[in-house]
């Protein structure tokens, strides 16, 4: 028999009983759908900071070396000492740098959608365009040489809706101090919606801070040279630790990856829920058939056939609640975005190819594990039990 | 005639809780090709327990079946399967036809298992339904055809592969007498003027049993007489 024939005998088993067939797709789609969404958060942190990173001017980062508990982007405390910047500066000939950039990172706010980033950076010395070249300016003016002491800011716009600031307000850092907003900027589809950027020497004198700097950036005459410099660097001040733009990558996507088998163990849950369910309607299915199998074997089917006839229908199953499922998880991921926007004011959750992938492929795997039992229980009647003789 | 079915002392003893029950005794039988043999004696007497063995749908405890020379009680279940296919056909007493597949896929079902071309095996279908009377109900499944009806297509789908021999159980238990005996003559291929078939058949009508070439009597497991 042909698989065409096969399918038909399949897809015709799994009609014969519409509602429950329907309830144990259901299942699947919820079981895959959740799968979905859940790890779609980390491919869409993965396309965003990847897009981000890729944004972002600087061709390495340089932090303190062995501070295990700083983030890719620095210590949460700025505690890397700002002659190191001298020190790059006395190598940039030799070494193809072309700006060195020190910054200065912190947040405030919660998770309570309220949250931004302040970013701390010399722009007496490097135009904001520099160092993020896809910000627009909305309204008002962008930083000036003269700025350099100077209180002033200029906002992301998801930042300007979540602190209510406008043109001209007062950004309060505490008690003594506060930045007027001189700029606000369009709104992109990044993290540096979230951002307000400062004079780094305001901001250090702002939170009392003295030559320090959270991290370093490093912009080189040739971005292609960015492992081959960040490997002078460390071995040149062990002290410090150089990462390229793909090492702040990998280390995040590590990041992801735990999270991703932290969600997908979650989700493996529902999924060996709906797995089951999927076995006890094809087994069901070979009980309430069992005289009909044995008339196939009877007229020649070789168990074999049997087997993988139960094999595709429990397949098939799970493959169509796979399918709904991706597609409740496509539309689920817009509902994730839509709640979160103003809160990260990027797209957390994406779909991918390769998690549709991971999807089908799961969903094909938990067909086949649901079958074998069925499938063997069906191939192995007896001929005469089967027909009720004897 | 040459023998084209031999059944060599062949037996088929049950496990019964601690006991045994002998369905079959010491039974030797031979069928010659091409002639209607009819298996008739009480309930419980063994007669379907013969056919199962004579079938290969059962292996006898001891003894030996074998069609055309090759033994059918050593073949394995896979090659069994396809023996069964390619030389035997089958009509169960209650027709046992596939409920999800209507009449004309139903006969198609061995032509399918056979491998035969989608086209070939539509145009045999469609014949065979038309010879037992069923050319206007080919999209019926079973719950839509009496069970006159749907015997028929048990008998057509038996006639699909065109098998040396039809085991039959009860074959023409719902068809008026008319009916019953054009069956007959379909089942044999005695009257499409080609080479008789080996038609095996379990009944309990004795006027279908007197249509037969030969009676073998069961009772008690063993040949009572006219064999």
């Amino acid at each position: 028999m042909n698989f065409a024939d096969l399918f038909v005998l399949a897809q015709r088993g799994l009609l014969r009983r519409p509602v429950r067939t329907f309830l144990t797709v259901l299942g699947i789609v919820v079981a895959v759908a959740s799968m979905v969404i859940f790890l779609s958060l980390g491919e869409g942190f993965r396309r965003a900071l990847g897009a981000e990173i890729g944004n972002v001017g600087p061709d390495l980062q340089v932090t303190l070396a062995g501070n295990e508990s700083s983030s890719v982007f620095g210590s949460p405390i700025p505690d890397v000492p700002l002659e190191n910047a001298a020190r790059f500066e006395s190598v940039a000939s030799e070494l193809g740098i072309k700006q060195v950039i020190p910054y200065i990172l912190t947040a405030r706010g919660s998770f309570s959608g309220q949250g931004y980033l302040i970013g701390g950076y010399p722009f007496e010395r490097v135009p904001l365009s520099d160092i993020y070249p896809n910000l627009k300016l909305l309204e008002g003016r962008l930083f000036t040489p003269a700025d350099s002491l100077g209180n002033v800011a200029v906002v992301g716009a998801a930042a300007a809706k979540n602190a209510s600031l406008k043109l001209g307000s007062a950004l309060r850092l505490n008690r003594d101090v506060s930045f007027k907003v001189v700029g606000i900027l369009k709104k992109g589809d990044g993290f540096t919606d979230s951002f307000i950027f400062v004079p780094f020497n305001a901001l250090a004198k702002g939170i009392g801070i003295a030559n320090r700097a959270t991290g370093i950036a490093i912009k080189l005459n040739d971005a292609g040279d960015a492992r081959k410099v960040a490997t002078a660097l460390n071995a040149r001040f062990t002290d410090l630790n150089a990462k390229t733009q793909g090492d702040v990558l990998s280390i995040l996507d590590k990041a992801i990856a735990i999270g991703d088998a932290f969600r997908f163990g979650i989700s493996l849950i529902s999924l060996i829920v709906g797995g089951l369910a999927v076995a006890n309607t094809v087994m069901m299915g070979v009980y309430e058939r069992t005289r009909e199998f044995g008339v196939i074997r009877a007229i020649g089917a070789k168990p074999s056939f049997v087997f993988s006839l139960v094999v595709l229908e429990s397949m098939l199953l799970a493959l169509i609640g796979g399918a709904g499922g991706v597609l409740v998880g496509y539309l689920g991921s817009f509902v994730v975005n839509f709640a979160v926007r103003d809160l990260v004011s990027v797209s957390i959750a994406a779909v991918t190819p390769r998690l549709i992938l991971l999807a089908v492929g799961v969903a094909a795997v938990l067909g086949l594990f649901a079958g074998l039992l069925p499938a063997r229980t069906a191939s192995r009647l007896v001929i005469t039990q089967a027909l009720g003789r004897n | 005639m040459s023998t084209i079915l031999q059944a060599s002392d062949i037996s088929k003893v049950y496990p019964s809780g601690e006991d045994t029950v002998t369905a079959l005794n010491h039974l030797s039988l031979e069928f010659d090709a091409g002639r209607i043999t009819a298996i008739v004696g009480p309930s419980g007497s063994g007669k379907s327990t013969l056919l199962n063995l004579l079938a290969g749908f059962d292996v006898p405890s001891s003894g030996n079946v074998t069609h055309n020379g090759n033994s059918i009680t050593a073949m394995p279940e896979t090659t069994l399967a396809s023996y069964r296919l390619a030389h035997f056909g089958f009509i169960f007493q209650n027709y046992n036809l596939v409920s999800i597949l209507n009449a004309q896929e139903n006969v198609e079902l061995p032509l399918s298992l056979a491998s035969v071309p989608r086209l070939e095996r539509t145009k045999r279908a469609k014949e065979l339904l038309a010879r037992v009377g069923l050319g206007k109900r080919i999209t019926h499944r079973p719950n839509q055809l009496s069970g006159g009806e749907q015997q028929r297509v048990a008998i057509a789908r038996a006639l699909a592969t065109n098998p040396s021999v039809i085991f039959a159980d009860e074959p023409t238990g719902n068809l008026d007498s008319a009916t019953g005996s054009g069956i007959l003559e379909l089942l044999t291929g005695r009257s499409e003027g080609s080479e008789a078939r080996t038609l095996i058949l379990i009944t309990h009508d004795m006027e279908v049993a007197a249509r037969a070439d030969k009676i073998v009597k069961i009772r008690d497991g063993r040949l009572d007489s006219g064999a």
